[in-house]
């Protein structure tokens, strides 16, 4: 299987799942939600195997690295800033769960940076940083 | 801007190869070896002995640092 008749494949595995989860919420039915999605992965499995061609190589895995970086720093700064600004506005006169949500966020950008932290260390040190 | 720059296009165009046959000799996606040839993107050195080897020559013979 050629790369392009790969892609087209996981677009329509990938419409696929969508269709029907959409239909299992539809009808509430989570058991049709699980089977869609374990269906899916293994699609997706035995389209990837069959896949002759080199997808993934240092190239993809550089640009994947900085995206995943930016991601982190953009989603990150955006939690803490919607966060404090969200916790600020509820003491003056907001809703009752205003506080809750901004905090909720502002914990949800400390794990973001721990997790952040924590696999720098692991992958620095895998790449022979200093200790 | 890179200031590395190579000539594998031209060694790629004297053996009559298309970039799809060199990526798929050396294990990488045709969208390297067109960054590589553009200048844009800088291969490990892994992937430039790769492209040395492959093409019989050196490492300086291919890539030039200006």
């Amino acid at each position: 299987m050629t790369n392009k008749n790969y892609q087209l494949i996981r677009a329509l595995i990938g419409c696929l799942i969508a269709g029907l989860v959409f239909v299992a919420v539809i009808k509430n039915n989570l058991y049709l939600a699980i089977f869609g999605i374990l269906v899916g992965v293994l699609f997706m499995f035995l389209a990837k195997s069959s896949l002759k061609e080199v997808t993934i190589d240092e190239r993809v895995v550089s640009v994947s690295g900085k995206a995943s970086r930016a991601t982190y720093m953009i989603v990150t700064f955006f939690l803490a800033l919607v966060g404090l600004m969200t916790i600020f506005s509820s003491h003056n006169g907001g809703s009752l769960y205003e506080e809750s949500i901004g905090t909720l966020l502002c914990y949800i950008a400390m794990l973001l940076i721990a997790v952040y932290s924590i696999s720098y260390y692991f992958f620095n040190k895998k790449y022979g940083g200093d200790k | 801007m890179v200031e590395i720059n190579n000539n594998i296009k031209v060694l790629r165009a004297e053996r009559d190869m298309t970039q799809e046959d060199l990526a798929s000799k050396i294990g990488v996606t045709r969208q390297t070896i067109i960054a590589i040839e553009r200048n844009k993107y800088v291969p490990s050195l892994e992937l430039a002995y790769k492209i040395a080897k492959y093409f019989g020559k050196t490492i300086e013979e291919i890539f030039t640092y200006n």
